[in-house]
């Protein structure tokens, strides 16, 4: 029982987590260089082309880590329902709700500018967990899966914010072009999150690092984060060693709905600074927020690597696309086959996770 | 002879359903095939049945080998299987279902004329009443089993196996039963029944096997034995006893008090009134599935009792939370070590911790403290003589008597007046059950007050200072060390009485 054993057992764990998500992405990109192949491209120049897009100059790398912020956060969100067993999809709802409580918010609250963004936040954090915690409470009180709650939740969500930002709350003035989508009326500047240096990203990015390492610290370092993964690894050890899994259950979908609410107030204050109707929708943040977390195996740190590298490969895949004249389907086409391996391990986690807890909840008759 | 199997073996992942069994059957014999649940019983004759396939060892069934692939097979060899759960379509008529996949025609349509008249000659013939054209949704539960046994003579079958028939009936129906099984027997068919109810064994059997994890551990002609022999061969033999001094009894610890459980409507706990001292092991005797599991799980907070009382170290326990009960002073070693009592998935320490992750020095303010974790997790190890490699390797990689050991280390350490123990060492080597025994012992000369579920009877015989016993739910018997011999207990926890052995 040396250290040095110790030492080789957790890299060899870490190469084990590793591997199988590397292969993927590997593959994706193979597979994206056959596409790029027949199209009459050369791959190499088009994926150097797609990383000097992403990460080679410092407004590429901006814009990469701006479209990774809510990414990430939505990937904080499944990584911290998904490992204390929660099959949670509904961060996209979340998402959408906590970017329009920050814009609501932001524009109407008489106070003062500085005020204005920590109170935004809050809101959205609020918005998040309380939408997060009903279908922990439709579970709960009605056995409603969460993969069905959460996916009807989003759409509600998506279409609630749709009819503010297109009705009561719609900004007259922005919407002079007719093809334009709904908006609220635009944030004083005083209420965006601001550039951390002239150039660089906005302070959201800098807040979902700190999101990340709470994460982190949660998971690591605390007692709640050993309950919710025992909880998560098996629910019936964790209700006999007394665990209040009611408790777990609500604690894990308020940090959840707080992370993708968050998410979605970091897109409003610090990118778009109004509400824009599907802003949150059509851009699939939430979705590649969980391909994120499903690539780093839930870990936050993880989840933060993957989440910058999508949003590399969407960004890279525009410079790509103009210098190159290759598609920015190609892009499509590697983020989709990412997402397909992905969902196999995710169907096989929920699949396990909907099984143990119906163990738990039948009692000892397995 | 009719069929014969030999040197079955079958496992599933680790577990021996069938280790070593060979059995055989002759020409209208009715064959009985006893053990507990879990035992093997019914696997082995699955096998017959062609419904699983062994690992290893040879069936002959009339002189030629055979290989099963599906019931199909079995059912082409002569061979029928009445399940414990019928396979009758609701909507369909008694003769519809009898005659299901070999119906009789004419052209392209079913023969219903012939087919009425076929199956009433069967229903006469074998004396099995019934009436061809009744919908089996208006049929009751003997009827049902009924029509499952005349599509097994429809098939003309020489063999019958029955599994566990009399679980779903009334005592009426049950000696209607009985009575068609002596029938089947004197008209020439082979019967295999397969069952743990002793009486009934005894009312129509000419031969029994008695089976035990997964071994043939006994035969016997009925006329040879009776229930009390039977009953011990099931449970198993007592071994010699432990050298244990007189008990040093104290205050109660634990107490139950007209317990009662209604499950889905069905009482599973009627009146449970128990209590252990301090410095005593008591022990529950019974069967499994006679509501010890459901006992403990209203005693340890995991399941709400209907009604009655549990009072930990005096104070009432029933219906609060898991962490509640464990704070008023109880530890609880589960009866299955990976559904209950770990999380195979995550790291021994991760499991060593468990109900303690809230207390100094293992955390302070949610903030946990890693190395007194690993010390912890170290300790007990140590303590215990786990075979393990490291505190951060997984629940999983630890053999099965390990993972016990650690569980056993894990609810010890926590030094509690009241210990609840169930099957403490099922499935383990000697090495491994004797280090558990010592350590209950040494609990109870310092005085903790311990609860021993067991379906070994050897195990609570030979532990406990009190012993009572369990049958369907409800407390048959109490004993005191001594006062009781293992043919006595094993009929109680048939369901029979002190008298019935006499």
């Amino acid at each position: 029982m040396d250290n040095e054993r110790n030492w080789r057992r957790t890299l060899l764990g870490v190469v084990d987590t590793v591997t199988q998500p590397l292969i993927a992405v590997l593959i994706s990109f193979l597979l994206g260089a056959v596409v790029i192949l027949v199209i009459g491209k050369n791959p190499l120049l088009a994926y150097g082309e797609m990383i000097r897009g992403a990460f080679g100059k410092q407004v590429y790398l901006m814009n990469t880590l701006k479209r990774a912020t809510p990414i990430i956060m939505g990937g904080l969100a499944v990584c911290v329902a998904w490992r204390s067993g929660y099959e949670a999809m509904g961060g996209e709802g979340q998402m959408i709700l906590g970017a329009m409580a920050a814009a609501l918010v932001g524009y109407y609250l008489p106070a003062p500018g500085w005020l204005r963004i920590p109170v935004a936040l809050l809101a959205a954090a609020a918005a998040g967990a309380l939408y997060s915690m009903l279908s922990g409470w439709l579970f709960e009180r009605f056995d409603v899966t969460f993969i069905i709650s959460t996916l009807m939740l989003n759409y509600i969500a998506n279409y609630f914010a749709a009819y503010l930002c297109n009705y009561p709350l719609r900004d007259p003035e922005a919407n002079v072009y007719q093809m334009q989508n709904a908006q609220t009326g635009k944030l004083p500047a005083e209420v965006t999150l601001p550039p951390v240096m002239k150039g660089w990203v906005h302070w959201g990015f800098v807040l979902a690092l700190i999101a990340v390492l709470v994460t982190w610290f949660l998971f690591k370092k605390t007692s709640f984060g050993y309950k919710s993964r025992m909880g998560g690894l098996n629910p019936r050890f964790a209700l006999y060693g007394g665990i209040n899994a009611r408790a777990m259950l609500y604690l894990v979908m308020i940090l959840s709905g707080v992370m993708a609410g968050l998410g979605g107030a970091f897109e409003t204050l610090g990118s778009k600074g109004r509400y824009v109707d599907q802003m949150i929708f059509s851009t699939g943040y939430a979705w590649t927020g969980m391909v994120a977390a499903l690539l780093a195996n839930m870990n936050p740190v993880g989840t933060l690597l993957a989440s910058v590298l999508l949003a590399g490969l969407a960004v890279g895949g525009s410079t790509m696309m103009l210098n190159m004249d290759i598609p920015l389907e190609v892009c499509n086409i590697i983020e989709g086959i990412i997402t397909l391996f992905m969902s196999a391990r995710m169907i096989r986690i929920a699949a396990g996770n909907m099984k143990r807890r119906k163990q738990a909840k039948g009692g000892g008759k397995a | 002879m009719v069929f014969e199997m030999r040197h079955i073996t079958k496992t599933y992942d680790s577990v021996v359903a069938n280790d070593d069994v060979s059995l055989h059957l002759n020409r209208g014999e009715i064959l009985s095939i006893v053990g507990e649940n879990g035992a093997g019983k019914s696997t082995i004759m699955k096998i017959l049945y062609g419904l699983e396939r062994p690992d290893s060892g040879e069936i002959i069934v009339d002189g030629k080998p055979c290989r099963f692939r599906d019931p199909s097979d079995a059912m082409a060899a002569g061979i029928g299987m009445v399940q414990q759960h019928f396979m009758l379509f609701e909507d369909m008529t008694v003769a519809e279902n009898i005659v299901f996949r070999n119906e009789l025609r004419r052209g392209p349509f079913m023969d219903m004329n012939r087919t009425v008249e076929t199956v009433r000659q069967i229903s006469e013939r074998y004396e099995l009443k019934i009436d061809p054209l009744a919908r089996i949704a208006d049929c009751p539960v003997g009827l049902r089993q009924r029509v499952e046994i005349l599509k097994i003579l429809y098939q003309n079958a020489g063999i019958i196996i029955f599994d566990e028939p009399s679980a779903v009936l009334t005592p009426l129906e049950v000696d209607a039963l009985l009575e068609t099984i002596r029938g089947l027997a004197k008209a020439g068919k082979s019967i295999v029944l397969i069952t743990h109810k002793l009486q009934e064994v005894m009312a129509v059997s000419d031969r029994v096997y008695v089976m035990r994890q997964g071994k043939v551990v006994a035969e016997r002609l009925a006329g040879e034995t009776d229930i009390g022999e039977l009953a011990v061969l099931m449970v198993g033999h007592p071994l010699a006893h432990y050298q244990i001094d007189p008990p040093k009894t104290g205050a109660t610890l634990l107490e139950t008090r007209d317990l009662r459980l209604v499950e889905n409507g069905r009482e599973v706990l009627s009146d449970v009134s128990l209590h252990v001292n301090a410095g005593e092991i008591v022990g529950i005797a019974g069967v499994s599935g006679n509501g010890q599991s459901e006992l403990i799980r209203c005693i340890t907070g995991l399941e709400k009792v209907t009604g009655g009382r549990v009072l930990v170290c005096g104070k009432d326990m029933a219906n609060r939370s898991v962490r509640e009960i464990r704070d008023a002073g109880l530890a609880h070693i589960s009866e299955d070590r990976y559904v209950w009592g770990s999380a195979p998935a995550g790291t021994l320490e991760e499991n060593t911790l468990m109900a303690r992750q809230d207390e100094t020095p293992y955390s302070s303010r949610g903030v946990m403290h890693p190395r007194a974790i690993r010390e912890y997790a170290l300790r007990l190890i140590r303590d215990f003589n786990v075979k393990a490699s490291s505190p951060a390797q997984k629940m999983s990689e630890l053999s099965g008597g390990n993972a016990q050991k650690l569980i056993v280390a894990r609810e010890m350490s926590l030094d509690t007046p009241v210990l609840i123990c169930c099957e403490p060492t099922r499935g383990i080597d000697v090495g491994a059950m004797e280090a558990i025994h010592s350590r209950l012992l040494q609990r109870r000369s310092s005085g903790a007050a311990i609860l021993l579920v067991s379906s070994e009877l050897t195990e609570i015989m030979s532990l406990s200072d009190r012993i009572y016993v369990i049958f369907e739910g409800r407390i048959v018997g109490e004993f005191e060390r001594g006062s009781m011999d293992d043919k006595h207990l094993g009929l109680l926890m048939v369901g029979g009485s002190i008298a019935d052995g006499q």
